[in-house]
């Protein structure tokens, strides 16, 4: 029978560009290709081809199969590290001119590590995407409630449009105080704008705030806005030369992106801001749609790459988001699947503390060139993949299916001298302490992730993914009662995967400014019922336009509603979806209050309660969705606790909790339903490395994922 | 007086109060915090060692970042003022979050005072007791700072306390706000809670929240601030019990002492590597000109100016003896300070200029010596001074520490590490009818964002820095407009704010404030330096700028912008001219100092608030070309003082920007350097003709005064001083008509160690 082939989706790293394909039986496959940022229509390419000579396809034949394509790159990130976007101008409220020399205190030390972060001698600010000299402010101010005390001055604007305008921009963002609450302001100027480019011939692409992210705290929409003009274009023609080429190839269908927060949208979607975080946001899609199959509502996903430690939580079924996220150390207005990030990759240099003799990790890393010691390119300072590789963890000659050859003799030396010897310890013993430090230091993050927002460790199940997920699995669960313990055989390209497993969908907010006293009569909830439903109502209208856009069946939209709660007088809001129909009457009121009453009760404590002080709604948010066609797993019969001959690869010794010992080794691609794999073991991918510790059994379930049992707490239960 | 306890007597079976004595005496007999001369848990097994100090770290900053998501007030929420941490069963700190780390030591500081004054008796401590304070002769800087802490029991037996810290914006003192300026006795500092249990099962009492909503004007931000702290203490409790449940309670109490003794070998270690021994001396003042305002107590002094000669010591173990002495007598004003504060600001110092690996704590504190005479500003006798700008004199102390050390680095080669941090954070206070028609008062926290002093290697920090807060920030300007009935006009670059050097310090910014949907709001301004410099530069850097804050009522700001006429948006580049009085018409205060509103503030009255930039490093005219030319780029300097101070030769570029003129710049530079060996005269000659003035005190009133009450507390300062002019013991400032300040203060003679807390 011929295989059809049913979505595509792609995630360009820094480094590698996964494909994971699926047909319509539900099979998947991986590709891989380098990333090429020139053009990276090339790595699509070649990674689709890797992936389509695995099952033997024809590429056009494939390609006009194709009912879904996603594509997650790293071109606006790249863009903004390298600080090569576009010649952009910003007009901004008279006396804010200086806000991006300026930027919100606070980014002179973002993205630092905890000892950085009191180490003010290193603090710097970033340098601005615009050029003060590009900036330029109009009289006008707009208040907190949305009235105008100063109209913007005409005469003013008009002038300063044609100051920017004639400095041979590529484009204009406009950020007045306030236009989340009244865009009136920031509107007319555009109009004034246009005028001015039209009577000069021009025509610039315009950033509104107020279009772009119209939320309250003006640095962070500032951020995102000039980000957008400044980013967007190379991105969405980097997006264009992907789907030109899959075009040219065959595909009919219009390739898609992914957001932020965690939706699929068309490439010609006009926030392409919302794709920054694009990559990391596919794999917790991915958990999230397994979590849905495998009917846990609650899952903590772990990433372990080399230079950052990502984890991320789903609770209750849905995603946390972080509205105010940190990229390329930039505090911006951008709802986000929340996802953690420390510095604690396997790549993490290693020293020891000349004053206190303290082993320290990191907090910079070697990265993948030159890599750590026994990728023996020239770097000497070990870092905690050696460690990994002296102790037996890694295959010397299978590393990256063989790719890089382990130089465990170099790994060692460095180890010996630089670390064990300075704390009087043996080489392979400090190595073993190191990687218990360093995956207690993840564990420690993961757990304060989960405490953080309320929620007990014994009611998650822990996913790895990524390169090194599976390798740290055991041991950032160790101790710690999950519910369940489990990876994937496409560990490797679980990002890519999460992309495929996405509804096509946007969301849409609104800063408000609503509040209700704790007993409020019914008048009061009927005109905040009225209030609620105007603005969702508002939203609605926003995405039908946006639907219709792209093309898409209007018929299929689902909405979801969300506002955000607060106590009367706090600055944090707690996220509270409304989960029934919205009928806009007093007992939805009731229900929305209640529902955050129990939410704020789980994430703090009792004692934080002040219902005293009444609540204020002062943002909502609307998702619009569209189902997409996923992936399958379906259920395949068991073939017994033996793994076959040939998945078993042979036996290593494996230094771990102080002492040598014999590890099975095996071969994960070859693993059946049902097989049990008791520890001390190691399966090996060419891509990834899962570590069964002696307490610990792997068991492969009848979809093919991989469960680490805890025999001590007698698991499986069932 | 108890015996010398002998070392292997178990400190546990003892009372609290028995246990701190024990430590102390065990310190003095061994030179080791509670006698451990080995540390066996260390040496034993380093790793697990190092896996539950970093399990706790883990448990205090998840905690604070729990409590502040509670937080009401902008200060915790949006510019991260608060601190959570763990501590001894006697009350030594372990380990602790980021943020305002001073109150690391006040909390302990807190607990030491409990069970010095037998709480262990009465009220008792049970699991589940919350106990708050913010008495700052107990443990605090000033009242604002307010921490709650509660015991960790296991089982029975009390193994440690977790504690948090915020600054609430409003306190209910004679101003609105957090930090009344007019406050010259604690009576009118706002509300004080000594040390008191407010709370039992982890929860909160009632009354105590009755008390706040009938005594501040911002209940909800007192409230909501003191739940945010529950919330972060009884988070790390919790946490660390299951952490004690991990390695057993054992490990946990012989660890957590180990950590102790290890930050204190490590802070002795630290200062041997990096600092050069010797005896280190600097001199700053810190002043309040308040003559004549509205509201000044009777008692008050209208003008202060105190000074704050600092010393300190490094002896070749590395021990650092910091000495107060020499600092004048305490004052009806708001800025005394109390040995808390500055033992205090030592851990804010040490966490960023030696600690920065995060592991400072008691033992960092054991391994340096702060001194103090009672009666003077720093330990006032009289327990009814006020605090309520404790900071107005603790900033200015440390910035004068920071210059030594700035010293000490750089002869010890670390220039890296060279950085002249900051110095006193002006700021306002306001509260009045806010723009929803209720009462409220609060600080405005974007105080919390300035400029640093230069670096070793590179400019200050520009607009993100304070002392006291390594974790800066100013917030957004549209959140401080949800709590303040005010409009920004500009929020921008304050020119030539920064102090010139070869790498200048961190530039300062402007806010200009229109009253907006208020009839009344009243308006105060703190932590402003008057007529001295606290923000001096080193090695011939310039100090900062002298910060000026603006008043403007009664305006025609309305018509202008009818009108549509120009509006201000600040200072302007010639402070000679200033933009505001050139555009606006007005009844007009400029004020260089801490100042109160002669009337509430109404709609269309403006303030300007200028945040300062600090001192330089270097000479001005060997400041690179290229940084001058991306500094007027900005508008962080002007055409006309690249000039003036760095000898700059400017040529306009096509853009309209400006481009230095390297070979003409060079030219100009050296011709200055003639300029001032022409200028300059023999030291001697000077020294000559200045001792001859003060032979005959032909000195400024202020000067004879804070002589005259120095020399009556510290013969230490006076014989320094006689020696250094080559007076006899026959010279004195002892002279009737040289005003005594303050008569009634207790003249203790010697500096000394202030840690018995039945003293406070």
């Amino acid at each position: 029978m011929t295989r059809e082939v049913l979505a595509l989706a792609m995630d360009a790293g820094g480094t590698m560009t996964d494909t994971f394909m699926v047909d319509r039986d539900g099979s998947f496959v991986i590709g891989k290709a380098p990333t090429t940022p020139w053009d990276e229509s090339e790595g699509f390419i070649e990674s689709s081809l890797d992936a389509l000579a695995q099952w033997d396809l024809d590429e056009r034949a494939a390609f006009s199969q194709f009912e879904v394509a996603v594509y997650a790159g790293t071109t606006m990130l790249n863009t903004l590290l390298t600080r090569t976007g576009r010649r952009i101008g910003l007009i901004t409220t008279r006396g804010f001119e200086d806000m991006l020399v300026m930027e919100q205190g606070r980014q002179v030390w973002s993205g630092y590590s905890y000892a950085d972060r009191l180490h003010a001698a290193t603090h710097v600010h970033n340098s601005p995407l615009v050029p003060r000299r590009h900036v330029r402010g109009v009289s006008e101010r707009t208040d907190m409630f949305g009235k105008i005390p100063i109209p913007l001055y005409e005469h003013d604007a008009r002038r300063i449009a044609g100051e920017v305008l004639d400095q041979d921009l590529q484009g204009l963002a406009i950020c007045f105080l306030h236009s989340y609450a009244n865009p009136a302001n920031e509107r007319r100027m555009a109009e004034i704008c246009r005028e001015a480019m039209a009577a000069r011939g021009l025509d610039l692409p315009l950033y509104l705030s107020s279009q772009i992210r119209p939320v309250i705290r003006e640095n962070q929409r500032v951020n995102a806005t000039t980000i957008e003009a400044y980013a967007a274009d190379p991105v969405r023609r980097q997006l264009h030369n992907v789907e030109n080429s899959a075009v040219a190839r065959g595909f009919r269908k219009q390739m898609t992106t992914m957001l932020s927060y965690g939706g699929l949208a068309n490439i010609r979607h006009p926030r392409l801001h919302e794709t920054l975080i694009s990559g990391p946001i596919g794999g917790m899609l991915g958990a999230h749609y397994i979590a849905r199959i495998l009917d846990t509502p609650n899952v903590l996903a772990v990433d372990m790459g080399g230079t950052s430690y990502d984890f991320g939580l789903i609770t209750n079924g849905t995603f946390n988001l972080n509205n105010e996220p940190e990229i390329a150390r930039f505090r911006l207005a951008l709802p986000s699947i929340e996802l953690d990030s420390i510095r604690g990759g396997a790549g993490l240099y290693l020293s020891v503390d000349p004053i206190t003799n303290r082993i320290i990790m990191g907090p910079e890393g070697a990265g993948a060139n030159p890599g750590p010691v026994c990728f023996d390119r020239g770097n000497r300072q070990p870092t905690i993949t050696d460690c990994l590789a002296i102790n037996g963890y890694l295959n010397k000659d299978n590393f990256l299916g063989g790719k890089v050859k382990l130089n465990l003799p170099a790994a060692r030396q460095e180890l010996e001298t630089q670390i064990a010897a300075k704390v009087g310890l043996d080489v392979h013993e400090a190595a073993d302490g190191i990687i218990k430090l360093w995956l207690q230091t993840a564990m420690d993050a993961t757990r304060r992730a989960i405490q953080v927002r309320g929620g007990d460790v014994a009611d998650y199940v822990i996913m790895g993914y990524g390169g090194a997920g599976p390798l740290v699995l055991a041991g950032v669960s160790e101790g710690q009662p999950f519910k369940g313990v489990v990876t994937f055989p496409f560990a490797a390209a679980f990002s890519a995967f999460g992309c495929t497993t996405t509804d096509y969908s946007h969301r849409y907010t609104r800063s408000s400014l609503f509040s209700i006293a704790s007993a409020a009569d019914t008048a009061a909830k009927e005109a905040l019922a009225a209030g609620l439903t105007r603005l969702w109502n508002e939203l609605e209208a926003e995405a039908h336009e946006s639907f219709v856009s792209e093309g898409m069946d209007l018929a299929k939209v689902e909405y979801r509603r969300v506002a955000f709660v607060r106590y009367g007088g706090q600055l944090d809001e707690v996220e509270v979806p409304f989960d029934r129909a919205w009928q806009g009457t007093p007992a939805d009121i009731d229900h929305l209050l209640e529902r955050f009453e129990d939410l704020y009760t789980k994430m703090f404590a009792k004692a934080a309660k002040y219902p005293k002080a009444g609540y204020a709604i002062f943002q909502v948010a609307l998702v619009a969705s569209i189902e997409t066609r996923k992936p399958e797993f379906p259920l395949l019969a068991e073939q017994g606790p033996t793994p076959p001959a040939a998945a078993k690869k042979g036996q290593r010794e494996v230094y771990l909790d102080g002492r040598w010992q014999s590890a099975g080794i095996y071969d994960m691609e070859l693993l059946e339903p049902g097989n049990v794999i008791p520890g001390l073991a190691v399966l090996e991918h060419p891509a990834t490395t899962l570590l069964v510790p002696g307490t610990r059994q792997a068991r492969v379930d009848r979809r093919k994922f991989i469960w680490l049992d805890n025999l001590q707490r007698g698991e499986p239960s069932t | 007086m108890s015996a010398i306890t002998p070392l292997n007597d178990d400190l546990s079976c003892r009372s609290l109060k028995a246990r701190v004595d024990g430590v102390r005496q065990l310190l003095k007999a061994t030179g080791h915090y509670k006698g451990k001369r080995d540390l066996p848990l260390k040496s034993r097994d380093v790793i697990r060692f190092e896996l539950l100090y970093s399990r706790l770290q883990s448990i205090v900053i998840g905690s604070q970042q729990v409590g502040s998501k509670v937080a009401c007030s902008p200060g915790t929420r949006e510019v991260g003022e608060s601190v959570v941490g763990l501590y001894t069963p006697e009350g030594d700190a372990v380990v602790f979050s980021g943020g305002i780390m001073v109150h690391v030591h006040t909390m302990s500081r807190f607990i030491k005072w409990m069970i010095a004054h037998d709480y262990e008796v009465s009220p008792g401590f049970r699991h589940g007791d919350l106990f708050e304070n913010n008495d700052t002769y107990i443990g605090g800087v000033h009242i604002p700072d307010i921490m709650d802490v509660t015991p960790i029991f296991w089982e029975d037996r009390l193994i440690g306390w977790t504690g948090m810290v915020t600054h609430v914006l409003e306190v209910g003192g004679i101003t609105p706000g957090s930090m009344p300026v007019l406050s010259a006795e604690r009576f009118t500092e706002g509300l004080i809670i000594c040390a008191e249990k407010i709370g039992d099962n982890d929860q909160i009492y009632k009354h105590y929240e009755v008390r706040a909503e009938r005594s501040v004007r911002s209940p909800d931000l007192w409230i909501l601030d003191a739940k945010a702290r529950v919330t972060g203490a009884l988070m790390a409790r919790d946490e660390v019990l299951a952490t004690v449940r991990e390695f057993g309670v054992d490990y946990f109490t012989d660890a957590v002492d180990e950590y102790i003794e290890s930050a204190r070998r490590a802070q002795l270690e630290r200062v041997k590597t990096m600092l050069v021994p010797g005896v280190y001396k600097e001199v700053t003042t810190c002043d309040q000109i308040m003559e004549g305002q509205p509201g000044l107590s009777p008692l008050a002094d209208g003008n202060v100016t105190i000074i704050e000669p600092l010393e300190m010591t490094i002896d070749g173990k590395g021990k650092m003896t910091i000495d107060f002495d020499g600092f004048g007598s305490w004052r009806y004003w708001s800025g005394n300070g109390t040995p808390a504060a500055l033992e205090g600001g030592l851990f804010v110092s040490l966490s960023q200029a030696l600690n920065f690996d995060g592991r400072i704590n008691h033992g960092s504190y054991l391994a340096t010596e702060l001194k103090f005479s009672k009666g003077t500003v720093v330990w006032p006798d009289n327990k009814y001074a006020s605090t309520s700008l404790g900071w107005n004199l603790v900033m200015p102390t440390w910035a004068t520490w920071y210059r030594m050390l700035a010293r000490a680095t750089y002869m010890r080669g670390f220039v890296e590490e060279t950085f002249l941090f900051g110095a006193l954070t002006p700021c306002y206070d306001a509260g009045g009818i806010d723009q929803y028609g209720k009462v409220f008062g609060g600080t405005n926290f974007e105080l919390a964002a300035q400029g640093s002093g230069a670096r070793g290697i590179r400019d200050g920090i520009d607009f993100g820095y304070v002392l006291w807060n390594p974790e800066s920030d100013m917030g957004n300007a549209e959140i401080w407009e949800q709590l303040f009935p005010q409009l920004y006009l500009s929020r921008k670059i304050l020119p030539n704010a920064h102090g010139f050097g070869k790498y200048r310090g961190g530039n300062g910014w402007q806010s200009l404030l229109l009253t907006h949907n208020s009839r009344q709001m009243v308006v105060t301004t703190e932590l402003c330096q008057a007529r001295a410099f606290d923000h001096q530069g080193v090695f011939g850097g310039y100090p900062g700028k002298v910060h000026y804050i603006y008043l403007m009522t009664d305006t025609d700001l309305r018509e202008r912008i009818a009108n549509q006429q120009p509006l201000p948006t600040g200072e302007g580049d010639d402070p000679t001219e200033p933009e505001l009085t050139r555009l606006v018409h007005g009844k007009l205060r400029i004020s260089h100092g801490n100042m109160t509103a002669d009337k509430p503030l109404k709609d269309g009255d403006v303030m300007l608030m200028q945040y300062r930039g600090m001192g330089g490093f270097g000479d001005p005219l060997d400041r690179d070309p290229a940084l001058i030319e991306a500094d007027l780029e900005n508008g962080i300097v002007t055409a006309v003082m690249a000039e003036r101070i760095c000898g700059a030769i400017l040529d306009q570029a096509a853009d309209g920007g400006h481009r230095v003129d390297r070979a003409a710049t060079e030219a100009r530079r050296a011709e200055l350097r003639r300029a001032r060996i022409a200028k300059a005269r023999p030291a001697r000659e000077w020294m000559a003709e200045q001792r001859e003035r003060i032979a005959h005190y032909q000195l400024p009133d202020v000067a004879l005064e804070i002589y005259k009450d120095v020399s009556s507390h510290s013969k230490k300062w006076l014989r320094e001083y006689r020696e250094f002019w080559g007076f006899g013991t026959d010279f004195s400032f002892d002279v009737p008509h040289i005003r005594d300040v303050n008569p009634f203060a207790l003249r203790s003679g010697e500096s000394r160690i202030a840690d018995n807390p039945l003293e406070f």
